[in-house]
């Protein structure tokens, strides 16, 4: 990970990081254009100095456009056209799992983006595997019979950080059970050359950086996975491409934004997946008592089956 | 100074002459195949661009394992560079002006997206083939015409210093 950071950043601003800051408590650095370099410490935001963090942005350093476009052609290794499909989403995965996210001005071509410039700032974003957080939901939704099962929160309650120990826990299960993590935005196994930087299990294949429907179409024929696990399901093509794989006899874990599960038919394309009973486990997080708190595990008719956290 | 000598001194100046000939052919040689070289680089970088889309260190070191070049070791030298946009390249076989124009074209790529850097490519090519062209050309026309009147330059000092 350190060896990720020093690729990208130039060295004054990872002097102090790397010789005053705990890795383990570091989560975002966030660069904005002519404006104090600030971090995510713990949870909390510090501004960074020569001296470590500060909460003041007296001393903090400050970043401008040359240092964030020198970030950002850093971390693209100097090869710009190699991570564009990336960096149209608004951002690019590097070695060891960090995840750059960008802002800039995005240019558009027959109502596309095609690709961002004049870069305005950046987030550099750590990635923390937090392992066995998915144990409980794993007893209920994995063992002994895998259902399929939707994890159900609103944005930031840790949907992938249990999908990917899940997958890690599934992909690493004896008798061996062979997974496919579709990994649309890259955010599970955070593959760089097409190689997991987080760990998601000796039998987990990925593919990244692909459209659901072509992941689990493609996936399945050539793969043909006994689970397929899969982040953010959004769209009404994304439900068909579950209820493609789950009429194909392959067991499903996908996540999707709502409240709850309760919300979920007022989302296109999923109140035909509630009624055709395709999953068979509901999985509610919150932030509760921080992320990742399990809310209540539900079965298809929902009735709860999991106690609350 | 016997016949013998008089005859080794013409030898001897000859022979230089034909090595400057020499020197001049295989200058002409290595800028032909510098810039051979260097537009099968330019269609190398395309092809990965359009497809594959390997960083271009990658890119450079397949294309370096194809074969060594007089271009290679430019490569190399951008390999070795911590930042491309402060690359220092030999200029070799190269005049100073031709020099610079690598070095632009080898700091620029990657600095684009893929539909960008292929049209890039596309004009870069288009600006290095009749310097490939006229550098082959003369390759063909002037190397042995280098040596044969290095030859005879040699050959006519020698008799003179007699």
């Amino acid at each position: 990970m350190v060896q990720s950071l020093s690729k990208i950043l130039p060295p004054h601003l990872l002097r102090p990081i790397l010789g005053r800051l705990n890795y383990e408590r570091l989560y975002e650095i966030r660069l904005r254009a002519n404006r104090p370099v600030s971090l995510n410490y713990g949870s909390k935001f510090y501004f960074l100095t020569e001296r470590g963090l500060a909460s003041m942005s007296d001393n903090a350093f400050t970043a401008d456009a040359g240092l964030i476009n020198e970030v950002v052609v850093r971390a693209t290794e100097y090869s710009l056209y190699a991570v564009n499909d990336q960096l149209r989403q608004g951002f690019i995965t590097v070695t060891g799992g960090v995840r750059i996210g960008i802002a800039g001005e995005t240019v558009r071509e027959a109502g596309e983006t095609k690709t961002v410039k004049n870069y305005g700032s950046v987030n550099i974003r750590i990635p923390h595997e937090i392992k066995g957080c998915a144990d409980k939901a794993y007893q209920h939704c994995c063992a002994p019979e895998i259902h399929n099962t939707l994890i159900v929160s609103p944005p930031g309650a840790g949907k992938t950080t249990i999908l990917r120990d899940l997958a890690r826990l599934l992909g690493n299960r004896l008798p061996a059970v062979n997974v496919l993590l579709a990994d649309e935005r890259n955010e599970l196994a955070a593959a760089h050359r097409g190689i997991p930087q987080l760990e998601v299990g000796m039998h987990t294949d990925v593919i990244a950086n692909a459209l659901k429907p072509y992941a689990f179409t493609a996936g399945i024929r050539s793969l043909a996975p006994d689970v397929l696990i899969t982040d953010e399901l959004a769209t009404l093509q994304d439900a068909e491409a579950v209820e493609y794989a789950a009429a194909s006899g392959v067991r499903v874990i996908a996540s999707c934004h709502a409240q709850n599960h309760l919300d979920l038919s007022r989302k296109p394309g999923f109140d035909a997946l509630i009624a055709k009973r395709v999953f068979s486990r509901y999985i509610n997080l919150s932030q509760r008592l921080g992320a990742g708190t399990l809310d209540g595990i539900f079965d298809a008719d929902f009735n709860e089956i999991g106690t609350r956290q | 100074m016997n016949a013998i000598t008089k005859l080794l001194l013409v030898c001897i100046a000859s022979a230089a002459g034909a090595m400057a000939g020499l020197f001049f052919s295989k200058r002409l040689k290595a800028r032909a195949e510098y810039y051979k070289a260097l537009l099968a680089f330019a269609n190398h970088v395309l092809g990965e661009v359009k497809f594959r889309r390997n960083p271009i260190k990658t890119v450079m070191r397949d294309f370096m394992s194809l074969g060594e070049t007089p271009f290679s070791k430019n490569l190399t030298e951008y390999l070795d560079a911590q930042n491309p946009n402060a690359l220092k390249l030999t200029r070799g076989c190269l005049k100073q002006n031709e020099a610079e124009e690598v070095k632009k074209f080898l700091a620029a790529l990657g600095g684009l997206d893929a539909d960008t850097q292929v049209s890039q490519l596309e004009a870069d090519k288009l600006r290095f083939a009749p310097l490939a062209e006229t550098a082959a050309q003369h390759y063909t026309k002037y190397a042995s015409t280098y040596i044969k009147l290095g030859f005879l330059v040699g050959l006519a000092a020698g008799i003179l210093i007699l």
